[in-house]
C-alpha cells in the first residue's frame, strides 16, 4: 500500500467520483468542485505564463508593438461590464479572423485537395473500387440538389450504409477507449495505491 | 463603429492569414508573423473568461445559496484561488503546483471520462436494438472491429484481426473520407461567410 | 423473466462491467497479441532515423485521456531515448506539459540530461494559431522552456529554429486541436512527417489521413501501445491492462446480445397476446 499521501488523495478522488454511478453523495459534490476550481486555476496560471513570456517581457525588452494585443486583450474583460461590453466584441473579432484565415488556407489543401487526390488509385482491385466508389456514394448523400427519391434515393440508402460501418468502428473505438481509461484508473488504484498489482 | 470594427478587424486579419499564405511577399510575411503573436497572446489572455465567470456564479451562490450549496462553492473558490496562486507565484513546475495537478486534477479528468464505460454498457443494454438495417449495419461493424482489436477476439476467430482492418481501412474509411470532403467544402464556405461579416452569430447579440 | 431482464438496475450493469474488469487485472489471460501495422510503421519509422536527429512530440493530450496514452506514449519516449534522437517536447494543451513531463520521468528518457537530449517546451495558448507561429519560430515561442529556462543556447536546439528541421512530428492526440490541425499548418505546407499516439476513439475518424499518408504512422490506444511496449521490448501498462479490454468488449458485446433477445422475445409477446407492437 502507498505512503504517498498524493497518491492517497487521488484514489480518494477516482473513488468519489465513481461513487456516482451509484449515488450522488457529498464525497462526490466536494471532490467535483475541487477538480473544478484547480482545473480553472491551472489554466490561469499557464495563461498568465504566457502572457509575461510572450508579450510583457519582450514589450519591456523594447518590442512595443505588442502593447497592441496586450491591451486588446485586457478589452476582453470589458464584456464584465455592461456599459462596455460591446468593446470585448473587437478583440474576439481580430481572433476568431486569425483562426478562420489559418482555417480555411489549411482545409483547402489538407482536408479537400490531398483527400480528393488520394482518391486518384487504379481501380484494378476490390478493395480500390470500394474506397473510391464509396467515398462518391457518401459524397452523394450529402448532395440536396436532387431529390433522393427512385434510384438517387437508393443510392443514398447506400451512401448512409456506407457511413453506418464508419459510424460502428468509431463506436468501437469510443467503448475501447473508455474502457482503457477505466483501467488505467483500475491499475493505478490497484497498482499504484493499494500495490495489488505490479 | 460598434457593429463594424469587429467585422473590419475580422476580415482583415483573416485576408493576410489567406493572402500570405498563397502568395510570396515580404510584407505579407511580417503582417502574417505579427498578427499570429497577437493571435497568441490575445488567447491567452482569454484562458482567463472561465474563472471569472466561475468565480461570478459561485460568489452568488455564497452570498444566497443553501448552506450545502456555500460549502460547495467555496471549496471551488479556494481551489481556484489557491492553485492560481501557487501557480503564478512559485511557477508550473513547482512541487506544490505539481502536486494539485496530479493528486485532483489528472485522475479526476480522467475518472470523469472513464465514467463513459458504464454508460456505454448500460446505453448497449437497453438502447441499441437491430430495429432496421442501418442499425445492423452499424452493430455489426461495431462488433467486429471491437473483437478485431482484442486478443481474445482474435483467439475466438483467427480472422477477427484481418477483418476489423479491412473495416476501418476501406468501408469506414471511404465513409469518413467522404464525410470529411464535404465538412471541409462546408467549413470554408462557413469561413468565408465568417470574414466577409455576413455570419456574425460569434459576436453574439447587437445591442 | 425476459421482462424482468428488459428491466434491469443500471447499477447491476455497472458492478458487471466492473468485477470483469478488475479479474483480468489480478490474474491475466496471457493471450498472444498482434502488432497493428500502422503501429510497426511508426516503429520502423523512429528505428530508421539516425542517432543525435532531432524529432518533434507534441503533447497535446488532455488529463483526460492520459491513462489510455500514456504507455505508448511512454514506449515512444523509451525507444527514441535507445536510438539517441533529440526530443523536443511542445504542447498546445494546458495540462500537456505536466503530463509530457510525467511521461518523460516514466520512461528511459528521463535517465537522459534535460537541454541536451530533450527539452518540455511548455504550454503555448492559440490552439491552431500557436501550431502555426511554434511551427516558423520555435525559440520565439518559447523564450524560456517548461522550467523556466532559456531557449536561446540550449544545446539540443541548436539548429532547430523552425518545425521543418526536425525528422518527424508525433502527435499525442485526444482530440482538438490535435492531428488534423497539425497536418494543416505543418505537415502538408511544410512537408514535416507526422504521427500519432491516438485515443482509440480517433482511430476510425483518421482513417483517411493514414491512407493518403498524411499520416507515416500510429499508436491506437491501449492496443497499439502493448504492441509498442512488445516491439521495443519493454513490457508495461499496456500489455498489463489490454486482457482487461478483452474482457470489457467482451461484456458490452454480450450486453447487447442480451439486450436485443430480451427486446424481441417481450416485443413478440406483446404481439401475441393481441396488444399492439
Amino acid at each position: 500500500m502507498s505512503t504517498d499521501i498524493g497518491v492517497w488523495i487521488a484514489a480518494f478522488a477516482t473513488i468519489g467520483l465513481v461513487s456516482f454511478l451509484f449515488k450522488e453523495n457529498p464525497l462526490y459534490r466536494v471532490i467535483e468542485n475541487m477538480y473544478v476550481g484547480i482545473s480553472a486555476g491551472y489554466a490561469l496560471t499557464v495563461g498568465y505564463d504566457n502572457i509575461k513570456n510572450l508579450a510583457v517581457k519582450p514589450m519591456l525588452q523594447g518590442k512595443y508593438s505588442l502593447l497592441i494585443p496586450i491591451v486588446l486583450g485586457i478589452l476582453l474583460y470589458t464584456r464584465y461590464v455592461k456599459r462596455y461590453a460591446w468593446v470585448a466584441k473587437i478583440p474576439l473579432g481580430l481572433l476568431m479572423g486569425i483562426g478562420t484565415g489559418l482555417a480555411i488556407r489549411g482545409l483547402i489543401l489538407s482536408q479537400v485537395v490531398n483527400q480528393i487526390k488520394a482518391c486518384f488509385i487504379p481501380l484494378n482491385s476490390f478493395d480500390n473500387i470500394f474506397m473510391v466508389l464509396g467515398t462518391l456514394i457518401v459524397l452523394f448523400y450529402f448532395f440536396f440538389s436532387i431529390e433522393h427519391k427512385g434510384s438517387a434515393g437508393n443510392l443514398a440508402k447506400v451512401g448512409r450504409w456506407v457511413m453506418m460501418i464508419g459510424f460502428g468502428a468509431s463506436f468501437a473505438g469510443t467503448a475501447t477507449g473508455r474502457i482503457s481509461l477505466f483501467i488505467g484508473r483500475l491499475q493505478f488504484l490497484l497498482g499504484n495505491w493499494l500495490g495489488i498489482i505490479k | 463603429m460598434k457593429r463594424n470594427a469587429p467585422l473590419v478587424l475580422s476580415f482583415i486579419a483573416g485576408l493576410v492569414m489567406i493572402l500570405a499564405f498563397f502568395f510570396e511577399s515580404q510584407t505579407l510575411t511580417v503582417a502574417e508573423n505579427e498578427i499570429q503573436n497577437y493571435g497568441v497572446i490575445l488567447a491567452a489572455f482569454a484562458l482567463g473568461i472561465a474563472s471569472v465567470n466561475l468565480i461570478q456564479v459561485h460568489a452568488r451562490n455564497i452570498s444566497r445559496g443553501t448552506t450545502l450549496e456555500r460549502v460547495y462553492s467555496a471549496i471551488l473558490i479556494v481551489s481556484l484561488v489557491g492553485m492560481a496562486l501557487v501557480g503564478i507565484t512559485k511557477g508550473q513546475n513547482h512541487p506544490t503546483f505539481q502536486f494539485w495537478f496530479n493528486a485532483i486534477m489528472a485522475p479526476s479528468q480522467s475518472t470523469v471520462w472513464a465514467l463513459g464505460a458504464f454508460y456505454i454498457a448500460s446505453a448497449a443494454f437497453r438502447a441499441f436494438k437491430i430495429k432496421n438495417v442501418d442499425s445492423t449495419v452499424l452493430l455489426i461493424s461495431a462488433a467486429i472491429v471491437m473483437l478485431g482489436g482484442v486478443p481474445i477476439g482474435e483467439a475466438i476467430w483467427g480472422g477477427f484481426p484481418g477483418f476489423s482492418k479491412w473495416i476501418n481501412d476501406i468501408p469506414n474509411m471511404a465513409g469518413m473520407r467522404g464525410m470529411m470532403i464535404g465538412a471541409g467544402i462546408g467549413a470554408i464556405g462557413a469561413g468565408v461567410r465568417m470574414l466577409l461579416g455576413i455570419e456574425r452569430s460569434y459576436l453574439g447579440r447587437s445591442e | 423473466m425476459m421482462e424482468r431482464i428488459t428491466k434491469t438496475d443500471s447499477r447491476v450493469i455497472y458492478a458487471i462491467l466492473l468485477v470483469s474488469m478488475i479479474i483480468p487485472l489480478l490474474k491475466p489471460l496471457g493471450l498472444p497479441l498482434t502488432t497493428p501495422a500502422e503501429t510497426q510503421a511508426l516503429y520502423d519509422l523512429i528505428e530508421s532515423i539516425p542517432s543525435g536527429t532531432p524529432i518533434a512530440i507534441s503533447m497535446d493530450c488532455s488529463a483526460a485521456g492520459y491513462d489510455e496514452l500514456a504507455p505508448g506514449t511512454i514506449a515512444v519516449l523509451t525507444h527514441a531515448a535507445r536510438k539517441g534522437l533529440k526530443v523536443i517536447g511542445i504542447s498546445v494543451i494546458d495540462a500537456g506539459p505536466s503530463l509530457l513531463q510525467k511521461s518523460i520521468e516514466a520512461s528511459e528518457l528521463g535517465q537522459k540530461e534535460q537541454g541536451i537530449d530533450y527539452v518540455n517546451l511548455g504550454f503555448v495558448a492559440g490552439g491552431e494559431t500557436a501550431m502555426a507561429s511554434i511551427a516558423r519560430d520555435i525559440k520565439g515561442m518559447y523564450p524560456v522552456d517548461f522550467t523556466g529556462k532559456s531557449t536561446s543556447n540550449m544545446p539540443v536546439l541548436n539548429g532547430v529554429n523552425t518545425l521543418q528541421d526536425v525528422e518527424l512530428l508525433i502527435c499525442v492526440a485526444t482530440g482538438t486541436p490535435g492531428v488534423p490541425e497539425w497536418i494543416r499548418q505543418v505537415g502538408d505546407p511544410l512537408k514535416v512527417p507526422i504521427a500519432t499516439v491516438v485515443i482509440a476513439g480517433l482511430v476510425a475518424d483518421y482513417a483517411p489521413y493514414m491512407q493518403s499518408k498524411q499520416l507515416v504512422g500510429m499508436v491506437p490506444g491501449l492496443r497499439g501501445a502493448a504492441g509498442y511496449e512488445g516491439l521495443v521490448g519493454k513490457l508495461g501498462r499496456g500489455t498489463a491492462g489490454i486482457d482487461a479490454q478483452s474482457v470489457g468488449h467482451v461484456v458490452i458485446l454480450a450486453l447487447v446480445v442480451v439486450g436485443n433477445i430480451a427486446y424481441f422475445a417481450t416485443k413478440g409477446r406483446g404481439k401475441g397476446k393481441g396488444g399492439k407492437a
